[in-house]
Order: C-alpha cells, then structure tokens, then sequence
C-alpha cells in the first residue's frame, strides 16, 4: 500500500500501537471494577491540563500529564472522602477541570487556538516527539502494571479483603487512577479528550465476557483494540472521515456485533 | 496463657450514633465463640474494630498483644454477604492465592500454592479449583473464602455470618468444618443462627450495643430465653445436643 510509505500514516499506525497497549491493561482494570464513570471524570478533568499548558505556553500534551495526575488525585480522594457521593465527586470534578480549561484558554490574550485536535483528536497528525511520550507513558503503564499484578488484582477483585491480607489498598487505588490519567492523556492526540473513554472500555468490555483469565483478557483487549484502531483508521482515510471518531464508531458497531454472543447475565 | 483478643473499655459510634459502648471482650487460644444478637447491635463493628479496619472511639484492643493492624497475617477473615462481582475473571484457585498475600514485590511462592491446596481440599474444593468463581454455588462459594481465610495457617478464624445466604440444608455441611479447624486455631464466629450453631460451640457472647452475656453455651441458652435480650431465631427445644440439658417445660 502506497499509503505505508508517509510518514504521517507510518506515525497514525504506530500510535494505533501504543495506544492499544494502555487501552488494553488500563481499559481491563476499568471494566473489571467498575471505574469507567471515574475514567470519565478523569479524561474530561484533564481538559484543565490542556488550556493551562496554552496559556502557559508549553506543550498541552505535557501540561495535561501532572494536571491529569492531580485530577486523578482529587477525584480518587474526593470520590471516597465519605462526605460527599463518589458520583457526585466525580461529577463535579469532571466538570469543573474542563471548565478551568476553558477558563485558561480563555485568559490567554490573542485569538483562541484550535482546540479540535484536543477535543476530537487527529491520529493523522501525531508527531514524532508525541510518539516519544506515548511510548514514555506506556512504559509506565506497563512496569507499573508487571511490578504490582497482585496488588492490583487482589485490589480490584476484594478490596476489604486485600485490606486485611496486608496490600496498600488505598495507595494502589490512587495509583491506579494515575494510570488512568496518564492513560488519557496518550489517547488526547489518537481521539481527543471527548472520545477518550470508548477506547479506554469498549475492547475491554467487548472480550470480557469471553474469558475467565485476567491475563489473557488483556491480551485480547490489547489486540481487540488494535485491529479496531487500525480498521477505523484505515476506513476514515478511505472516506475521508474524521479518523478519531470513525475509529469509536468503529468500535461500537463491533461491540453491538458481539452482544448476542455474550453470556447472559 | 495471654487473651489473643482483648478489648477494653470498647466504645465505637457511627455518625454521632453509639454503636458499642464500655466492651470488655477477650477470647483466648482455642476458644471456640459464637457472637450472637440483634442487627445493628455491632457485631460485625466489633469484627472490624478487630482487624482494625475501624478504630474504637474510646478504650483500647491488643490483638495478640499488639494493635490490630500489626496482626493480620495471623487472622483468618471470611467477611459478610460478599460485594464480589460474580462475573469477575478469577478462578477459585487464584481467590484462595490471595489470602496468602505476602507483601510488596513478594511473589506467590510453592509454598503458597501447597499452602492453597491444603486449604482447598480442607473445605472440599479442590477439584473445582479451576472453575472461575462465579459458577459456584453460594454455599461453595462461602466455602472457597473460607478456603482463602485458612490459606495463611491463621490462628484466630473470623467468621461473619458465613451461611447468612446459603440454603438452610447447606448450611449444616458449612458448619461441619468447623470442629477441624478449632483444633489448630480460635474461632469466632458471628450468626443468627443459634440453633444450628449451639451443636457446634462452646461458648457465647450476646452483643446488643453491649456484652450481655458471655460464657459457656451450656446453661447459656437458658439463661437468653429467660432474659429475652437477645432475639433468638431457634429457640433450641428437643434437639439432640447436648447443650441444653434437662429444663423445666413448666412454661410451655
């Protein structure tokens, strides 16, 4: 295909690639225990990240990094503070990160930059300095993720139990959160903020009811979300389709496809 | 021989509500204890205050004469109805696993995986230790967490409620484990149901906000129905144990 030989498409595809690890090992997580309203939350708070970094001037990819880790922060300690409902937590904090990022923006004097990359994200225009970051964060998922299986897994499946047994719960709560951050802000430049939860859930959603088995359900997702990605992209070019959302259309359309296969619950 | 559990002068309240209040609770090495009373009268908060998944308001708990986060590697915990999701991707075998949870970057080691075997085949499941958790039954799968209580060779079991969902014909198989495992460690065990359980124990605390009763079950039983402070669901009359001896019929 002549397409392979540009760069902006050899780039789109490896993106697709890293993007569909961090969907794959964060997204199962997401699925399992439940955390796809705080996932919500978390991507959408990380907006706040992308206009501080505008009227800062820096890089918005890399201002949306701490910003989402706080965000992720807040919302965990927030969520389970007691005081308040974790959905109605999460609710305000999803709402007023994205409000501060449009707050920042806004300050900046000079006319309002493109936001739609942000928003709805271009895989056609990933850099190569942005593939150096996403690679970065997927590291981090990764060794994160190898380091600490068992804390996370105990975690997500008993969380009193884990408690007693002697695992930091707490901690790897947060962390876990974290991870979703950095996973949302590796998927801002493939589907933009809007879109980022439905590659965060629907391959992992889509495969758990096919296995009973943790790792090879990663697995799955991981290549689940691949092959998708690279449909979806590869459909949007064909068309001339906006790529991020042919890719969650795309998506979908496969998750509906597989619902009569699904056991009942 | 130092109480393995000791709590004194336990008050906890909840929200400005008291919950407990002045506790004065131990139980020793081989005890073999039923907690028994009403709902909301704090049973399962004196089974958290012990494993120190709350702390008291006021008086102090010694746990193996330490505080209670210190000792959990010594305690078996088979929670309440569980919150577990049915349809989470783990198998029998790998719920037990988690009970012998050693700690950051420690891996599960044979020893371990001898140590789930052991428990598994005490409670009857080790041929099903592959199936993922959610096709077990209730009954089965209130076995398997005992399963993954006993993994760490505990020497306080910690059970609440365990049948509270289980069929009432099941739950006599569940309680006919229990007079092994007393052999090797203490147990307390929270219910309601005292019939059942008055075949099995030796001793029992009544606990309504605070300790009515706390003693042999033998004359125990008697003494509750008299007293009346504590709701009894079976009121232990004819069956064939020996925990309630000769008693007066006169008030039939």
């Amino acid at each position: 295909m002549d397409i392979l030989q540009y760069t902006f498409m050899q780039n789109a595809l490896i993106a697709a690639v890293l993007v569909s690890i961090a969907c794959g090992i964060v997204g199962t997580y997401i699925v399992i225990q439940r955390l796809v309203f705080i996932s919500g939350g978390i991507s959408h708070a990380a907006f706040g990240g992308i206009g501080l970094g505008y009227l800062l001037g820096i890089n918005p990819i890399l201002a949306a990094i701490p910003f989402s880790i706080v965000s992720a922060l807040g919302i965990g300690l927030l969520s389970r503070s007691g005081r308040i409902a974790s959905d109605t937590a999460i609710g305000i904090l999803w709402t007023m990160g994205m409000a501060l990022g449009v707050l920042f923006i806004g300050l900046k004097p000079g006319y309002a930059p493109d936001l739609h990359t942000y928003l709805f994200g271009n895989i056609l225009t990933v850099s190569t300095f942005d593939l150096w970051i996403m690679a970065i964060l997927d590291a981090i998922i990764l060794m994160a993720l190898l380091l600490f299986h068992r804390e996370f897994f105990a975690l997500a499946f008993d969380e009193e139990f884990a408690t007693i047994a002697g695992v930091p719960t707490r901690t790897f709560y947060l962390l876990l959160l974290c991870l979703i951050g950095l996973s949302v802000v590796l998927l801002i430049r493939v589907v933009g903020i809007i879109l980022v939860m439905a590659l965060l859930t629907m391959p992992a959603a889509m495969c758990r009811p096919f296995t009973h088995n943790l790792k090879k359900l990663v697995l799955a997702s991981t290549i689940t979300g691949l092959i998708l990605t690279v449909t979806g992209l590869y459909i949007s070019y064909l068309l001339d389709l906006p790529s991020g959302a042919t890719i969650v259309l795309i998506l979908g359309l496969f998750f509906f496809i597989t619902v009569p296969f699904r056991r009942l619950s | 021989m130092p109480p393995i559990v000791e709590l004194k002068n336990i008050s906890f309240a909840y929200n400005g509500t008291s919950v407990l209040s002045n506790i004065d609770f131990t139980v020793q090495t081989n005890d073999f204890l039923a907690l028994i009373g009403p709902n909301g009268g704090g049973k399962t908060t004196l089974i958290k205050l012990i494993l120190g998944l709350l702390k008291p308001s006021e008086g102090t708990i010694r746990i193996f004469g330490q505080p209670p986060e210190k000792c959990r590697s010594r305690i078996g915990y088979l929670p309440q109805a569980s919150t577990i999701d049915k349809y989470f991707p783990i198998h029998v075998h790998d719920v037990v696993l988690q009970g012998c949870y050693h700690g950051l970057f420690r891996r599960y080691s044979n020893a371990d995986k001898k140590a789930v075997e052991t428990a598994l085949k005490s409670v009857d499941l080790w041929n099903i230790k592959d199936r993922q958790i959610g096709e077990l039954s209730g009954g089965q799968q209130q076995r398997v967490f005992l399963a993954r209580a006993l993994a760490r060779n505990p020497d306080l079991l910690l059970l609440d409620e365990p049948t509270a969902s289980i069929d009432p014909d099941v739950k006599t198989s569940f309680y006919d484990l229990l007079p092994n495992l007393r052999k090797r460690m203490a147990v307390v065990l929270v219910t309601h149901d005292i019939g059942v359980v008055a075949s099995y124990v030796e001793d029992i605390a009544c606990l309504d906000h605070t300790l009515h009763y706390h003693g042999a079950a033998e004359g125990g039983l008697k003494k509750l129905e008299d007293i009346y402070q504590c709701p009894i669901e079976l009121v232990a009359h004819g069956l064939p144990h020996r925990v309630l001896g000769e008693h007066d019929h006169s008030h039939e």
